[in-house]
């Protein structure tokens, strides 16, 4: 039989065991993580059902993202005068995830970036990590403030299960002229279309402007078909189909419209691929080509 | 795709590119087709539908589509396009969407526009310490954003203090950029838990042409009073939030009627005349369409008992009056009843027996320590409602 202590430490370990195993929920920082820092929220989770009570309006794009769960506290200075909100959410998946994190980073480098996994602003930190999208974030902008939104993002980090990674089909994505980490994941309406379903999309630099790769994963190639098919009728529709393409993909179409310009898509395997909005349409092919190369087996 | 392939493609000229696509595209360059579409939305307005309803936003006299494009989450210019086209004419967005990234895509935009054909708004954070610079500073650099010379609408984002209100730096920096023609008219945006005091110092004020917020069919007694104050003083109002939240599950078992509840929300809100506008959450084509239909129509009876319905099966969800909360209130706040009766104040048309009742409480068991509580109720609600917070509005309505 084991004695008490032993039973504890077994316990304990198969605790932890189970929460690496689940992957499971990041642990909050307790109150003083950061010295004189205590709680002036609680540690409080918001489910799909209640998420809507915490950020409004933009529960919607989070429920779209898959959201999850999402834990959240504050903590407030010594002195009561500053505030720190601590709030991580569980979109379900890293594309989520990521998704979230780069819709809201927006195109261009904040200051303090480092690599694609997360960013300083002001006075807020904004990382992702496996299917965790974290932003900790404070109204006060002192040296103290900022060193405890350090600490505080150190401790979440570590606290999530696995290592720290990009998605992997992002390196399908060309670098040649790319913008730096300009890569976004949409959740629905991709393009615009919500028979599109989700997509990335990434920005490359030409001759006085700036066009985008596209890529849209989809289940099978059928289901790619059936997009693509569809993508054509609407751009017909909305705009003007110029003609077939031969040599990109299993199919591909040249296409204008009002909204995005000029289209070059593709039907590659299980993916409908495309350049948008360029005006070098060798510079866009280019691209295009070296995406398709990058998807295949 | 073979490697020969892709070298071939590699290699192409855009002369080669254009002789190996297909007849169309000559067609196409031939008419021009292809240089013209590049900066295709400059007559987007000249090709509008039929005109979608307008309201006068207060006393700013602007005349503003019922239907707003809010850009959270916002990046494809072409949608915005699209619903300019179909005749939306205001945009609200904030600096803050995508770290900038949704007022460059407007800017996208509006640049090829015949910019008074649209209104547009942005906002810039109003806070203890803020200066004058680094508000004009923050325009500037949205107004570089969005490529446009001023904003219409311009506000102090997302207010949850009314002291904010009384940041003096905020109206010099607002008459500075008036003056240099870079913003019209000026507002503040709320929605949170103080939404209510926000909106009544603002109104007090008299410094604000217009305010936004957060107005629907489950906050109907706050809301229809707050909008009319704020109109007998000629303070334009745009709702936003106009879906009382995202409660999928009941809405699609309400939809089983055939009856859209995103539809019956935002006609609910447009019935009240002194609310300009409502912002839409517009991500595709198809969205639009959907939006201005639902500006054209009246709400129905059907609609009125699905939204009555779906505040039934919200309150109750609201709380489930489980008593988690209360077992670890430390101040022994009567929890269960005091959001009972605030509901009562706010759903039922029984605001002087919900003040009665109210009243009739032990003091200690009123949630007047809210305040200085970090929130055992919320932390402890295996909802996750923000209990702390319906407490504390509780107070101030029934207090």
């Amino acid at each position: 039989m084991l004695k008490s202590g032993n039973k504890c430490q077994w316990v304990l370990l198969l605790a932890f065991l189970l929460a690496g195993v689940c992957g499971c929920r990041p642990v909050l920082p307790p109150s003083q993580t950061v010295v004189g820092w205590d709680y002036s929220e609680l540690p409080t989770a918001y489910d799909p059902e209640t998420l809507y009570h915490y950020i409004n309006g933009k529960a919607r794009v989070y429920l779209d993202y898959g959201f999850v769960r999402l834990d959240h506290a504050q903590f407030a200075s010594p002195d009561g005068k500053a505030v720190i909100d601590v709030d991580v959410y569980d979109v379900g998946a890293p594309e989520g995830a990521f998704g979230i994190y780069s819709l809201e980073r927006g195109e261009e480098l904040p200051l303090h970036y480092k690599r694609r996994l997360g960013y300083m602003n002001g006075p807020a930190r904004f990382f992702w990590k496996g299917r965790h999208y974290v932003t900790i974030t404070s109204p006060a902008s002192s040296a103290e403030t900022i060193q405890a939104i350090h600490s505080l993002s150190s401790y979440v980090e570590n606290s999530i299960p696995g290592e720290s990674g990009g998605l992997p089909i992002l390196a399908a994505f060309p670098e040649e002229n790319k913008v730096p980490e300009s890569e976004q994941y949409f959740a629905t309406d991709f393009l615009g279309y919500e028979f599109m379903g989700a997509g990335f999309t990434a920005s490359y630099i030409e001759l006085g402007g700036r066009f985008k790769l596209f890529l849209s994963p989809k289940d099978s190639p059928a289901q790619a078909r059936q997009a693509f098919e569809k993508l054509r009728q609407a751009l017909s529709k909305g705009g003007q189909l110029l003609g077939e393409e031969q040599g990109i993909g299993q199919a591909a179409f040249l296409a204008q419209d009002d909204y995005l310009g000029n289209w070059l898509v593709s039907l590659n395997d299980a993916y409908v691929v495309g350049s948008v909005g360029f005006q070098d349409l060798p510079a866009a092919s280019s691209a295009l080509l070296r995406l398709c190369r990058n998807l295949s087996p | 795709m073979s490697e020969k392939t892709h070298e071939r493609h590699e290699q192409i000229s855009r002369r080669g590119f254009l002789r190996t696509g297909a007849a169309g595209l000559g067609a196409a360059l031939v008419s021009g087709r292809l240089s013209r579409s590049l900066s295709g939305a400059e007559d987007a307005a000249r090709k509008a539908s039929p005109p979608t309803e307008t309201r006068v936003l207060g006393r700013t006299n602007l005349n503003v589509t019922v239907i707003g494009f809010g850009t959270y989450g916002f990046s494809n210019p072409g949608v915005l396009q699209k619903a300019i086209e179909s005749g939306i004419n205001l945009i609200e967005t904030d600096r803050t969407y995508g770290n900038g990234q949704a007022e460059k895509a407007i800017g996208e935009v509006v640049k090829k526009l015949q910019r008074d054909k649209v209104i547009v708004g942005t906002g810039w954070g109003v806070s203890p310490g803020v200066t004058k610079s680094q508000l004009l500073e923050s325009l500037d650099a949205s107004l570089k954003r969005l490529q446009t010379d001023y904003v219409d609408l311009l506000r102090a984002f997302m207010v949850d203090d009314p002291k904010v209100l009384e940041i003096s730096e905020q109206f010099e920096a607002f008459e500075a950029a008036k003056k240099a023609g870079k913003a019209r008219f000026y507002g503040v945006s709320s929605h949170g838990g103080n939404q209510l005091d926000v909106f009544n110092a603002a109104a007090d004020s008299g410094k604000f042409d217009f305010v936004m917020g957060r107005y629907n069919f489950m906050e109907q007694a706050n809301g229809e009073a707050f909008v009319k104050k704020l109109a007998e003083k000629k303070i334009g109002f745009i709702g936003f939030k106009t879906q009382a939240g995202n409660r999928q599950r009941e809405v699609e078992e309400l939809q089983k009627s055939g009856l859209s509840v995103r539809a019956a929300a935002a006609k609910w809100a447009l019935q009240n005349p002194s609310v300009t506008s409502i912002l839409g959450a517009i991500h595709s084509f198809e969205d639009i369409e959907e939006y201005l239909q639902t500006a054209r129509e009246k709400l129905t009876a059907d609609e009125q008992r699905l939204l009555q319905r779906y505040a039934e099966i919200f309150d109750s969800e609201y709380c489930r009056n489980c008593g988690t909360c209360q077992s670890h209130c430390p101040f022994g706040v009567a929890i269960a009843d005091v959001m009972r009766y605030c509901m009562y104040f706010k759903y039922y048309d029984t605001q002087a027996e919900a003040r009665r009742l109210y009243a009739e409480l032990p003091p200690q068991a009123r949630p007047v320590v809210c305040h200085t509580c970090p929130g055992h109720c919320v932390a402890h609600c295996p909802h996750g409602l923000r209990v702390r917070q319906n407490l504390q509005e509780a107070e101030r309505l029934l207090g």
